[in-house]
C-alpha cells in the first residue's frame, strides 16, 4: 500500500489540473505527502486532496476530461480506505472496482451506444483527422501525408459551409480501412475483457496482463499521459500482496507511457523507413 | 445441502468487504449514468461529463459547431466574438436550452441592435461509404 500511495501522489503531482490556481495547491500538497510519509498515510490529508481534485470539476464544468473525474474518485477511495480497519484491502477493492467501472462504461459507449465505433468509422476518421494518430496512419494504414492533407482540406471546406469541397483530392487508402477495423476489434475486445476481469468478484490473475497490455498499446499513440498514469497507479493499488511481478509491471508501464510522450519514436521510425 | 466446493465458491463470490470500499466506485457509476442520461436528454457531449465516452464516437467538440442566426430579415448568420468563446464552447458541449439562450442573451447584450436570434448546435456525421460528412442538428433555441 505504501508504494501505491506514493505512486498516486506522484501521478497527482505530475498530472495536475490545467489552471495554475488549481494546479499549484495540489502540487504543493502532493509534494508534502511525498516528503512526509506520515502525511501520506493520514486520511485527513487525503480528504484535503479530494477537495483539491474535486473543485476543479465544478469550476471547469463541462470541460474536464474523464480522467479528471477518475482522479477525484481515486483520492476519495484512498481517504475512505485509510480510515478503515483494513486499509490495504479496502483500497484494493476500491481500485479494482474503479478500474472495472471505468472500462465498463468505456465499453458500453463503444459497443452499445456508438454505431460509428462499431462500424469502424470512428477510427477511420480519427486516423485521418487527429494529429496524434497521423503517424500510425502513415506507418500502418498506408496513408501518405498528401492523403492526410487532402482529408484536412476537404473537411475544412465542408465545415466552412463549402459542401462542394468534399471530397476534393481525398481518396481513402484501402489499408487504412483495414487498420481501423483492426483497431476497432482490438480496442473493443480489450476494454470489454478488462471490465470483466476487474469486476469479477474474485481477483483474476490475468487482469493485470490485460491492463498492462492496454497501457503498453493504447498510450503509444493516444498520448493522454495523465489517464494512462492514473490507470497504472490504480492497477498498482489493486494488486494482491503476492503479486510482485504485476507491481513491477505497473511501475514499468508508468515509465513506458511517459517515454511514449517524450520520445518521438513513431516519427523516428517514419524517418528510418523513408516515409517522411 | 450444498457440497463443500459449492459453499466455498458462494462465500468467495460474496467476499465480505467494508462498504466504504464501494463508495467511490458507486459514485463513478452514478456520474457515468447521469452523463448518459444527459446525452440522451439534451445532447451532452459523449466525451465530456465523466461518462467515459471518449474515443468511442466522432461526436465531440472538434466536430460540433455552434451557429447563431438573426431571424429579423430572413436568416443572417451572426459572428460570435472571442469574448463569448467560453459560452460558445459550453453550449457546444452541453446544448441545453438554457445554455443556448444564455449565449444568445450574452450576444444581445453586446449588440443590442440584434433582432430575434436562434442558436443551433450541430454535430458532424461521417458516411460509412467514403466518409462524406453531413451535419446533424443536436439542439436549437430561440430568443425573441
Amino acid at each position: 500500500m505504501e508504494l501505491a500511495l506514493r505512486v498516486l501522489l506522484l501521478v497527482l503531482l505530475l498530472d495536475a489540473p490545467l489552471f495554475w490556481f488549481q494546479r499549484v495547491p495540489l502540487q504543493i500538497a502532493c509534494g508534502l505527502g511525498l516528503l512526509l510519509p506520515a502525511l501520506a498515510r493520514d486520511a485527513r490529508f487525503w480528504a484535503g486532496l479530494v477537495l483539491l481534485t474535486a473543485w476543479p470539476l465544478v469550476w471547469n464544468w463541462p470541460f474536464s476530461d474523464n480522467h479528471d473525474y477518475l482522479r477525484a474518485f481515486t483520492t476519495l477511495a484512498v481517504t475512505l480506505a485509510l480510515g478503515a480497519r483494513e486499509p490495504a484491502q479496502v483500497l484494493r477493492t476500491s481500485a479494482r472496482l474503479l478500474l472495472g467501472g471505468t472500462f465498463l462504461f468505456a465499453t458500453f459507449w463503444k459497443l452499445v451506444v456508438s454505431p460509428d465505433f462499431l462500424d469502424g468509422t470512428f477510427f477511420r476518421v480519427t486516423l485521418l483527422a487527429d494529429p496524434r494518430f497521423h503517424d500510425l496512419a502513415v506507418l500502418a494504414g498506408g496513408a501518405s501525408w498528401e492523403t492526410l492533407d487532402a482529408f484536412d482540406a476537404a473537411l475544412r471546406a465542408f465545415l466552412a459551409g463549402r459542401s462542394e469541397g468534399w471530397p476534393g483530392a481525398f481518396v481513402e487508402p484501402e489499408r487504412l480501412r483495414a487498420l481501423a477495423l483492426a483497431l476497432t476489434i482490438f480496442t473493443g475486445a480489450l476494454e470489454a475483457a478488462i471490465a470483466a476481469a476487474f469486476l469479477w468478484p474474485r481477483p483474476a490473475r490475468w487482469r493485470n496482463v490485460l491492463l498492462l497490455a492496454f497501457g503498453a498499446s493504447t498510450f503509444a499513440f493516444a498520448t493522454v499521459r495523465g489517464f494512462g498514469w492514473l490507470l497504472m497507479a490504480l492497477g498498482l493499488a489493486q494488486c494482491e500482496a503476492d503479486e510482485r511481478r504485476a507491481r513491477i509491471g505497473y511501475v514499468a508501464a508508468l515509465f513506458l507511457i511517459e517515454s511514449y510522450r517524450s520520445v518521438p519514436w513513431s516519427r523516428m521510425l517514419i524517418d528510418a523507413l523513408g516515409l517522411s | 445441502m450444498p457440497s463443500r466446493r459449492l459453499r466455498f465458491e458462494r462465500r468467495a463470490l460474496v467476499a465480505p468487504c467494508e462498504r466504504r470500499a464501494l463508495v467511490a466506485p458507486a459514485l463513478l457509476a452514478a456520474l457515468a449514468l447521469a452523463q448518459l442520461s444527459g446525452w440522451l436528454a439534451f445532447g451532452l457531449s459523449p466525451w465530456k461529463g465523466g461518462g467515459f465516452g471518449m474515443f468511442a464516437t466522432n461526436d465531440h467538440g472538434a466536430f460540433r459547431s455552434v451557429r447563431v442566426l438573426e431571424l429579423a430579415a430572413g436568416e443572417r448568420r451572426v459572428a460570435l466574438p472571442d469574448e463569448l468563446d467560453r459560452l460558445r464552447r459550453h453550449a457546444r458541449e452541453v446544448p441545453r436550452e438554457a445554455n443556448l439562450r444564455r449565449l444568445a442573451e450574452a450576444l444581445r447584450a453586446r449588440e443590442p441592435g440584434l433582432g430575434a436570434l436562434r442558436v443551433e448546435v450541430w454535430r458532424t456525421e461521417f458516411a460509412r461509404d467514403g466518409l462524406a460528412p453531413r451535419l446533424v442538428l443536436v439542439a436549437q433555441a430561440e430568443l425573441p
